[in-house]
This record gives C-alpha cells, structure tokens and sequence, in this order.
C-alpha cells in the first residue's frame, strides 16, 4: 500500500510538473485520475448527484488555476481532498443556509432531481440507502467516516486534511459509528 | 453505550495491535455480551464496506474533463467590468441572506438587531445548530470584526438591500473577499438578476471610476 502510494505520488508530481511546464493535456490526465474520487467524496458529503457535480467542477477548477503555484509541500492528492472537502462542507453550509431562509427549494430540488449516474435500480436503491444514513449524521463526523470508511486514508493523512487533532479525529469516527450503529438497528 | 463499544470500533477500525486483535477475537467467542454488541456493529461495517455498489455509468466520468474545458474557454470571455459586477451581486446575496436569516428569528417588528441580540435569545441547542451551521469564516470575511450595517427598516428585498448599502460600504465588503469565492457562493440565474440589479443602480461606474 505504501509503495503503492509513493509510485502514485512521484506520477502526480510528473504531472503536475508538466502541467506546469505548459502541458495541458498533464492537467487532463491528473483531472482523470482523481475525478472519481472527488465524486465520490463529495456525493457520499452531499448526498446527491447534482451537488457532487457542482463540487467536481469547483475543485478542477481550483486545481488548474492553483497547481501553478503548487509547492509540494503535501502530496497532491491530499491537496485535492482539503480541496474537495472544504467545498463539499461550505457547500453543505450554504444548502442549510438556503433552506433556513427559503431563498429557493434547493433541497427539495436537490433529493427529486431524476438525473442521476447510477441507472441499475438495485445498486441506486442500496446507495439511496447508504447516502440517506449519512445525511443524518452531522457532517464532521459524516466527513471522518467517509475519509476512513470510503477514501481509506490514515487518522495522520485525514489530519493533515482537515487540520484537526487525531484526537478529535478519532472521537468523531467513534460517535459517527455510534450514531449509524442505531440507526441501521432502529430501521 | 455499552462497555464495549469502544473496544469493537477500534477492531473494525483496525486499531488494535495484533495481540489486541486476537484478544478480541478470542473473547469474542466466548464472551455472548460482546457478541451481542459486536453483531450490530457488524451490520454499520457491512452497510458501508460494500466497495461494488459503484456500478456508475461511465459516460459521465468520461465527459467531466471535457465539460470542465468547455467551461473553461466559457468563463475566459467573462469581462473584468462584469466580474465586477457578479461580485457585488455576490456581495448583495450574502447580506441578504444575513438579513432574511436573522429575520427568521425575529419577526416581530423589531427594528435593530445585532449577532448579539440573536444569540442572547437562542437556547443552547438552537446555538449549537447554529454554529454547526454557519461557520466563522461565513461571517467574518463580510464584517472584518464590525458589525454589518444595520438597517432601520424590515425591507428584505434585493431592491431594499441595495438601497441601504453605500457605494463605499461595498467596495470595503468586495475589498475582503476574493473575487471567485464570492463568485461561487450564488448560482447563475441568481447573480444575474443581482446584476441586472446593480446595473441599474450605477454601483459599476462608481467602481471603475
């Protein structure tokens, strides 16, 4: 897993050099390469498909504008999940926001929205389920789960992420297993 | 919460060593209390381990770069005169917002209101909500550590907020934002009705002056 993660890492590096250099077509294989996994982080945040699209968009274009000036300091790929995961979270906000103040019917608009990519009823219906369990825990415990759960990434890498405590980190992974734990048993 | 809990979390979290692990285990055979326990969390690590539920349709993955491009080349034609004006309709909404929110609380013909007088008046729950909700970053950009400009009168509408807020009051908001940040907070349609807005009043010749 670790060598794994290096030969990963030392690619995105190439890439991102070349992108740099003047390479468009690096920054469309870097975008290939991570677009699933923004998707995904942002749908199972979310909980719906339109929100993780917008998301998705957002962070290319957070990523093409600031890989310029990228450092390497972090990986790239932790970079793109702080990215990701700080627009789903104000994303989030702002969707809670709009439902306080009923500026639209985003939420409601958001859940019936028909479009969708996952066509097989059984698969939509098991991640229907999976998605509305998420929802109903808050959404830094809903985050840490998913970056354990889902994103497989270490208590050190999701800190770094998030820049909170591996502490912190840890009770919010417990209490969001907790929460789900009595959800599944009361359905 | 059972005496357990902790225990079974950090094994499906893969926390424990692996002394720890067959310790576990082992009791885990003998101990029905645990198994008990251990049998419903089982079903949250089942719920959420299955990785082959992801039968997407590829089309879509197969078409984000593209449609990032085309977007791309689109936002490239963008003017600087009406980014500026996209911004401050931006600029607009947020106060809005900020205006239709506390009036969610109050309704009551009160004139004045403060973040002070909305919290001082919420129950600890209701804080809580709130700061789960709406983060610091959401208001400090727009007040710098003052408070908004407070309007005498209850008039929420687009029309109303934009009568209230100086030209200069604006441009020291637009001053503490970056442009995209703001740029993202509102969808198309809505920037461009705050826009047409803002044309009308002149806000964008005062600006490029």
């Amino acid at each position: 897993m670790f060598e794994y993660r290096m030969t990963e890492i030392k690619n995105d590096q190439k890439l991102v050099k070349e992108f740099i250099s003047g390479n468009e077509s690096a920054f469309n294989r870097l975008a290939k390469r991570y677009q699933e996994k923004i998707y995904w982080h942002a749908r199972r945040m979310t909980g719906n498909h339109l929100d993780a699209d917008d998301i998705v968009q957002q962070v290319l274009l957070v990523m093409y504008k600031k890989l310029k000036t990228f450092n390497f300091d972090s990986s790239i790929y932790t970079w793109i999940y702080k990215i990701t995961s700080t627009r789903s979270l104000n994303l989030i906000k702002r969707n809670k926001l709009r439902s306080f103040i009923s500026i639209d019917n985003i939420i409601e608009t958001r859940v019936t929205a028909k479009e969708d990519i996952i066509s097989d009823l059984e698969t939509k219906e098991r991640l229907e389920k999976v998605e509305r369990l998420l929802q109903r825990i808050s959404p830094k415990q809903r985050e840490v789960f998913i970056f354990r759960k889902f994103d497989e990434l270490s208590y050190e890498e999701i800190s770094g992420i998030t820049g909170k405590s591996i502490g912190a980190l840890k009770a919010n992974y417990f209490h969001a297993f907790n929460k789900l734990k009595e959800l599944i048993k009361n359905e | 919460m059972n005496k357990y809990d902790e225990l079974i979390i950090k094994y499906f979290d893969e926390q424990l060593s692996v002394d720890e692990r067959k310790e576990f285990e082992h009791e885990l055979e003998i101990n029905a209390e645990l198994k008990d326990a251990f049998k419903n969390y089982k079903k949250v690590n089942e719920r959420f381990s299955t990785k082959d539920f992801l039968l997407t349709n590829q089309d879509y993955f197969n078409e984000i770069v593209s449609r990032f491009r085309q977007k791309l080349d689109k936002e490239s034609y963008v003017s600087p005169v009406r980014k500026i004006g996209f911004t401050f309709a931006a600029i607009l909404l947020i106060i809005s917002s900020y205006l239709l929110f506390q009036n969610y609380f109050f309704n009551q013909g009160v004139t004045n209101y403060s973040i002070e007088s909305i919290t001082d008046n919420l129950s600890e729950k209701e804080m809580n909500e709130l700061a789960d909700y709406i983060s610091d970053d959401f208001w400090n950009p727009i007040s710098g550590g003052e408070k908004l400009p407070i309007l005498e009168e209850t008039d929420l509408s687009l029309e109303g907020v934009i009568a209230n807020v100086s030209i200069e009051e604006g441009v020291k908001i637009l001053s503490d934002y970056q442009i995209n940040d703001l740029y993202s907070l509102a969808n198309e349609d809505e920037l461009e009705i705050a826009y047409n807005e803002i044309l009308q009043k002149g806000f964008i010749k005062e600006v490029i002056k």
